[in-house]
This record gives structure tokens, sequence and C-alpha cells, in this order.
């Protein structure tokens, strides 16, 4: 009796030892990327590269935690690179990318010091506009406005007039908002990203219906690889708090792309498991599991930066 | 004869099932219906329709010749889902149950339905670019492992026609199934048949009775329906094959017996001739050029992981275009073999402009696309390559 307790403790030791890797390794990847994006948010880009490839290591068979080690690896060898580019249309154009990634990462700090340059040097309606996003996102709305209100009129674009309703509609000028509101309807093919920055301007002055309308249009003309990118960024953006608890905010949130994309090999063909954009290539983060950082909006209170 | 017909079908079940469930293989590959789906987009892009690959027309067309020489004998020897279907109905007879009697006229009439069948299934199949109906297949439901487009739809289907193959004998392929229709002109003009003597034969009716596809051989003094399978069951069934009431071999005029061992020896040689010849002359899925070369090239071979399909293969072709600071220049020629698990692709480039290492990391390294303002990851990963040195 005695010896099959101790053969069934042994075992049940055995068992338990042979499945505590298997059970501590996906946790012990999550927490190495998850403690990875927060150093990522937080600017510390050589540590974050770190965490994801300790992260992805622990997890061979997680590819977001692959691919987002080998992006961040590409980030910070082109924000080397841009150091020493002399060629001013290669430097805009990593500059581009570097903000559209410190964007989608929440990195807002480093955003607004590379768009601040990029203004210094271009000083157009474009670089304004990145840089009031990376003001905006920083809470910076008295900056934002000022910098998008010097503008000459002609640089003045919808976009550039969508930004500024927003960063006044924030510091509590609703009438002024309202008017700018009034003023720029949405043009006639406007983009995924005006809708939603026409969108989040109308939640912060009061416009429910016309928030969620602006987000059912957004989420029709987005691509289909981009859609749900689209809303989780939606989802965490401050600015469209007000409207969670509305019954049409769901809604517009389930709201199915119109634009035609797709594998262009055959959709439901191969062995695709997930959908492929219009060239076929897989965007990054389209799993929707981003930091828990808006892409264009507001961020949260302990986040704010002077 | 029957035995050995039995035993040559269960062994290719049983191929199929090990293939498939333990081997976890591709089956689809090498599905002769899909040589027939990918012939439109392989002619006119030179690419596959998803999922399949040149082993499926080098199926195709062995079994095309076997047809010729020895007509439907892939369905009578062969085919999964017939050794299924007869398996069924050979079950049924053992506990009692009696197979319907369908009408000739009527039998005749559904026969027809396999014709529409495949009408339908190749012009969406190829005007689409898609395998639409693989959904609701249900050779697919038995050979995909539950595959990731399966459908409740083909399960459904597939109980039907086991139902109805307890009732009626095989119902699907005789009625419904579109490679039957691609097979029957081919089996119309088989070479060898089915002989009736008339000084012999006393009318008895057990040949019919013992056809699987319903055809009136006591009527005939040769057999070239296009259904034959040439499963030889009539023979074994006919109480005066012995004295040459029922014998099988090519036609009169050359007034010999063939032995039915030529059927089997047939069956053998036409898969293997389609193994031999993927594995021997493996022509790529997809061919790419970009440029001409202006003076010594040089290939880089590799074995890319997620290449799974002409959709992939694309992909890999807007990374090899890419323009940032990974750009290759000069000229490259991309040949590949999409497929599950490592796909082979040969890679030709000019060395004087480019290095097998710079085509490493174009293929894997995350692209910024300015056109629409996103970084998109590469999906590759390639076989003894780690530029994260992920693997210790």
């Amino acid at each position: 009796m005695t010896v099959r307790r101790v053969t069934f403790g042994v075992l049940i030791a055995g068992m338990m030892l042979a499945a505590a890797p298997a059970l501590a390794g996906p946790d012990n990847a999550a927490q190495k990327f998850e403690h990875g994006q927060k150093l990522l948010a937080d600017g510390n880009f050589a540590e974050a590269l770190r965490a994801f490839t300790a992260a992805a290591k622990a997890a061979p068979d997680n590819e977001e935690y692959r691919q987002q080690a080998a992006l961040l690896r590409r980030v910070i060898k082109m924000q080397q690179m841009m150091a020493s580019q002399e060629e001013t249309p290669r430097w805009l154009s990593m500059s581009e990318a570097l903000h559209t990634y410190y964007h989608e990462n929440g990195v807002y700090a480093e955003a607004l010091v590379l768009d601040r340059k990029v203004h210094a040097q271009l000083n157009t309606g474009d670089s304004a506009a990145r840089l009031a996003r990376s003001e905006l996102a920083l809470g910076m709305n008295a900056e934002a406005a000022k910098l998008l209100g010097d503008l000459p009129a002609e640089q003045a674009t919808p976009e550039i007039r969508m930004l500024t309703g927003i960063a006044l509609a924030r510091q509590g000028q609703t009438d002024d908002a309202r008017s700018i509101l009034a003023d720029c309807q949405p043009p006639e093919k406007a983009g995924c990203q005006f809708l939603c920055d026409r969108a989040r301007l109308c939640a912060l002055v009061g416009d429910t219906d016309g928030a969620l309308k602006m987000l059912t249009c957004c989420f029709e003309q987005c691509p289909p690889g981009q859609l749900c990118g689209c809303r989780a960024g939606v989802k965490r953006c401050e600015d469209f708090t007000g409207l969670q608890d509305s019954p049409g905010f769901a809604k517009a949130l389930a709201t199915q792309s119109k634009v035609k994309g797709g594998c262009c090999g055959g959709k439901a063909a191969g062995n695709c498991d997930k959908p492929c954009g219009d060239k076929g290539k897989q965007k990054a983060g389209c799993k929707g599991k981003k930091p828990d950082r808006p892409c264009t909006g507001q961020p949260k209170q302990e986040d704010d930066q002077p | 004869m029957k035995t050995t017909r039995r035993v040559i079908q269960l062994a290719f079940l049983i191929l199929t099932i090990v293939s498939v469930f333990v081997l976890r293989g591709d089956a689809e590959r090498w599905c002769p219906f899909g040589g027939v789906e990918a012939l439109y987009t392989y002619a006119t892009a030179g690419s596959m329709t998803c999922s399949l690959g040149v082993s499926n027309f080098y199926i195709l067309g062995a079994l095309l010749l076997l047809t010729l020489l020895l007509r439907r004998a892939f369905c009578g020897y062969m085919c999964p889902l017939g050794a299924v279907f007869e398996g069924l109905q050979a079950g049924a007879r053992r506990l009692g149950m009696r197979p319907l009697t369908v009408p000739y006229r009527l039998d005749r009439a559904l026969a027809l339905l396999k014709y529409a069948v495949l009408a339908i299934i190749l012009y969406f199949t190829w005007t689409i670019g898609e395998l639409v109906f693989r959904g609701y297949d249900p050779c697919y439901a038995l050979i995909s492992r539950h595959g990731t487009d399966i459908t409740w739809w083909a399960y459904v289907i597939s109980g039907v026609f086991v139902l109805a193959s307890l009732l009626i004998l095989v119902p699907f392929c005789r009625w419904f199934c579109p490679l039957a229709a691609v097979f029957a002109p081919f089996s119309r003009l088989g070479l060898t048949r089915v002989k009736r003597s008339d000084e012999t034969c006393v009318d008895c009716g057990v040949c019919n009775r013992a056809c699987p596809m319903g055809i009136q051989v006591d009527k005939l003094a040769q057999v070239t329906a296009a259904r034959c399978t040439s499963c030889l069951d009539c023979i074994a069934a006919c109480p005066r094959k012995d004295s040459g009431a029922l014998y099988w071999g090519p036609p009169n005029r050359l007034g010999r017996r063939w032995p039915p061992a030529v059927i089997v020896v047939g069956v053998l040689l036409s898969v293997g001739v389609a193994v031999a010849a993927t594995y021997a002359f493996p022509l790529p899925s997809f061919v790419w050029t970009r440029g001409k070369p202006s003076g010594p090239t040089a290939t880089v071979q590799l074995d890319i992981y997620n290449l799974t399909c002409r959709g992939k293969s694309r992909t890999l072709v807007s990374f090899l275009e890419r323009d940032d600071e990974f750009a290759l220049h000069g000229h490259l020629k991309l040949e590949a073999w999409p497929g599950p698990a490592a796909a082979a692709a040969h890679i030709t480039y000019d060395p004087a402009q480019v290095t097998a290492t710079a085509i490493r990391e174009a293929i894997t390294e995350p692209y910024y696309d300015a056109d629409t303002g996103e970084w998109m990851h590469s999906p590759f990963k390639i076989a003894g390559y780690d530029p994260l040195d992920l693997e210790d």
C-alpha cells in the first residue's frame, strides 16, 4: 500500500514537472510581451526589443510575438539610419514610417519629437497635421489648436479643420467646434481617416447621431485588411467615451467594410487563416491585440505628458 | 477478380486515410478533379488555384490515359469515395437489405445530373478563381481533416449519400460525381471492354444484377458504356464465364482474351507515372519574372514557410519588389512550389547587384507601404535563416 502511494505520488510529481514548462511557457511569454509593450510605450526601445525577443523565444508558435520583435528591430535600425540620412526624400519617408509606428504603438512622446523636426523642415499643412495628431494624442490641445490656427488659409485642408475642431472641442470651445463641423462637410470621396476624425468631433460636440453615422461610413470605407485595427482604435479612443453606452455604438462597430478585398489567390481556398489586404500582405497588428492605447484619441489620464 | 478489386480498393482507401490522418499530408494535391479545376488558371495566368499543385495535373493526365485504356478503372479500383460507398452497399446486403432497382430510363435521366454538377462547379471555379464548392464537397469532407472552409453542408451531403448508398447502388458515382463526367468521353473510347458471347450466354440476367452501374450487360455484345468501371463484377457473377459467356479484353478484331491482371498493372502504372512525374519533373506552380538578365545570374534555393498558395506567392513578389532600403535591383525570377509546411522557391538574381542575404532580408523584413500608410509584416520564414536568433 505504501509502495503504491509512493509510486502514485512520484508519478503525479513527474507529470507536474513535465507539464510545468508547457504551462509556464505561454504565460511567461505573454508576461514578457506585455512587459515589452510597456517598455515600448515608455520609449525604451532597446529593452522592449529584448522583451519581445524573449517572448518570441518562449512561445515560438506565436507569430505575433515574432512579428512584433522583427518590426521593432526594423524600427530601431530605421531610427539609427535616419540620424545619418542626408537624402531628404528618404528621410521624410522614414519619418512617415516611424510616425505611423509610434502612433500605432502609443509612443507619442517619440512621435512628438519626430513630428516637430519634420514640421520644422517642411512647414506644410501635412506636416502640421501630423504634428497636431501627436499633440492631441498627448493631450496638448491648446498647442495643437494654436499650431493649426496659425496655418495660412490655403493650407486649411478638411483634415486640418477637423483636427482644429477636435482641439477646440476638448478645450470646451464647443460653439467654435460646431461651426467647423457645419462649415466643413465631408468631401465626396472622404477617406477613412477624415471620417474617423469627423466622428470624433461629432462625439465631442454631443452630436451622437452624426458620430455614429460617420463611424459607420468610416468602417464601410476601410479596406478589409485595416478594419480590425481601425475598430480597435475606435474602441480605445477617449473621444468616443460618451458614445459607448449608446445603443447604436455597438451596431456601428459591427459595420463591415464595403471595399473589395481578400486574397488575390482565392479568399476561401488555400491555407489562409486570415484575410489578406489588396496586395495579399498581412497588416501589422491586424489581430487587434495592440497595447492598451488609443491610436488617435486622447490618452488616458495617467499617461499625460507635459 | 472481385476479391482482387476489393483488395486494391481497400489499399487505396487505407493509403488515403493514412496520408491524410496519420502523415497529415495534403491529399488535395493528388486529387484528379483538382487538375480539372486548375486548368483554366494555369492556362491563363501560369499559376495554380490555391491549394492545388502540378501534381494534380500529372495525376489527371495519368488517369485520363488509364481511362482511355481501361475505362473508369479509377472509379472501380482507386477512388476512396467509391470504395466507401461500395463497402456500405456490401454491408447492407449482408444485413439483408437488397438495393432498390432503379428503372433504366430513370437511371439514364439521373446520370445526366453529373454533367450539370460539373458545369456549375467549373463555371464558378474558372470565373472566380476559387474552389467555391470545396466547402460542400463530400470528398473534401473525407480528406480535409475538417478543413478551414468546410461547411456543415459537406457533412449533410456526405450523410445523404451514405444513407442513399445503403438503398441504391453507388448513387453518387452514377449520378452526381463531376469527375465521372470528365472521364465519360474518354471512357466511351476505352480500348478494353467486357464482351458477351451469344452462343454461350444463357440470358440469366445475373450480370445485370451484379453491375454496380446499372448496365444491362445481357443485352449487349460489348459493354462500351462510358459508365463501365471495368470492375468485372459481371464476369465474376456469370455462371457461364468458364464457357466464355462473358470475358474482358480489347475490341473483337484483335480476337484475344486478356487477363484481368492487365487492369491491376494499368492502375498501378498510372499512379507510378504520376508520382514519378511529380517528383522527377516538378514544374513550378508559380513563376514571376522582372526584367532581363544583363549578365551572369545566380540562383538561391529557399525553403519558405507560409508560402501556401497563389495569393501568398503574390505577397512574396510584393516583398521582392519592395522599394525601401531592402530593395532588390536588377533582374529577378521567382519559381515557387507553394504548399503546406516549407515550400520550395528558387530565386534567380543578378549577383552584381544583389546578394543571397539581401534576398532573404527582403523577404522577411517588415515593410512600410507608403501608399497605404501601413506597416506590413512578412508572413514568411525561411528555413535556416533566423535574423532574430530565436532558435538556440
